[in-house]
């Protein structure tokens, strides 16, 4: 098995291409914490690397994401938000996987709302290598997590 | 007129590609969407599109068996695939080409690149023709 990137930049360059390049987001590395009415949602990845990516947005930030994602003219709404969440969610973890095991497959389960406040504790796990990755865009800030180990 | 099937779980990603469509330069027709591999067979029955974007984990039956499926339709086989997924692993790529797609944009992708993806798909397929 070739020798992996390090996970932190190839977490950030990753989140920052998707934010960029499919919301039009200027998405700029930030520190700080998500605000009390944001929310989250989480997967599970398996394959070569096993582990788990969360990803918590402040509201105002997700609405103009999704004024972005789909345009003026669509349709606006919570249902819509989440579901561009659970979509926003699976991208930041396939590009990432497809950038730190290029060569590897690494499956992602359905992308599940989970609860803000569980974001980062659920990421302590044991043997795993961690990252962070936040940013503020638009509307407020995004919090991109990962938790990864190399299947054995 | 290109008309044109989208097959993805996600209505979200549906929609972005709709969007991202109209956003190039294609002159593009009717455009179909489907859920999964089986619901995009029963639109195939009723429509003739000339190309197809397709994502590979869908409930029901996903994108991998979708493709073999086409390729087994002598009045689908011809019909070029695009796969559009989060997934870039070289192993998964391999995979898919195997099974008959002829193209695969990984996301994120800009509206410039379904473009250049879906110029060059016709391009090959009216060269197959001729």
């Amino acid at each position: 098995m070739k020798a992996r990137p390090e996970l932190q930049p190839t977490l950030r360059e990753a989140s920052t291409n998707v934010l960029e390049t499919m919301f039009f987001a200027d998405a700029e590395p930030a520190h700080g914490a998500v605000h009390s009415d944001a929310v989250a949602c989480s997967l599970l990845c398996t394959g070569a690397e096993e582990g788990s990516f969360k990803v918590a947005i402040d509201r105002a930030a997700l609405l103009l994401l999704c004024e972005a994602f789909f345009g003026e003219d669509d349709e606006p709404g919570m249902i819509r938000e989440l579901e561009l969440l659970c979509e926003l969610t699976n991208m930041l973890a396939g590009s990432t996987l497809s950038a730190y095991a290029p060569d590897h497959l690494c499956p992602l389960s359905t992308p599940q709302l989970c609860d803000v406040a569980a974001h980062s504790a659920t990421l302590a796990m044991p043997m795993h290598r961690t990252a962070t990755a936040n940013f503020a865009i638009d509307g407020g800030l995004i919090s991109v997590s990962c938790a990864l180990q190399a299947a054995a | 007129m290109r008309d044109i099937l989208i097959v993805d779980d996600s209505r979200a990603m549906r929609s972005f590609l709709r969007r991202a469509l109209s956003m190039t330069s294609l002159e593009i027709g009717q455009v179909h969407e489907a859920e999964n591999g089986l619901e995009a067979l029963g639109v195939l029955d009723e429509h003739k599109v000339e190309v197809i974007f397709s994502d590979i984990n869908m409930p029901v039956m996903d994108g991998a068996v979708f493709v073999g499926e086409l390729a087994k339709r002598e009045t689908m086989r011809k019909i070029p695939v695009v796969v559009v997924s989060t997934d870039s692993s070289t192993e998964r790529k391999e995979q898919m080409h195997a099974l008959g797609a002829k193209g695969y944009i990984a996301k994120p992708f800009s509206p410039e690149s379904l473009e250049t993806e879906v110029v060059r798909l016709l391009w090959e397929a009216s060269d197959d023709e001729s």
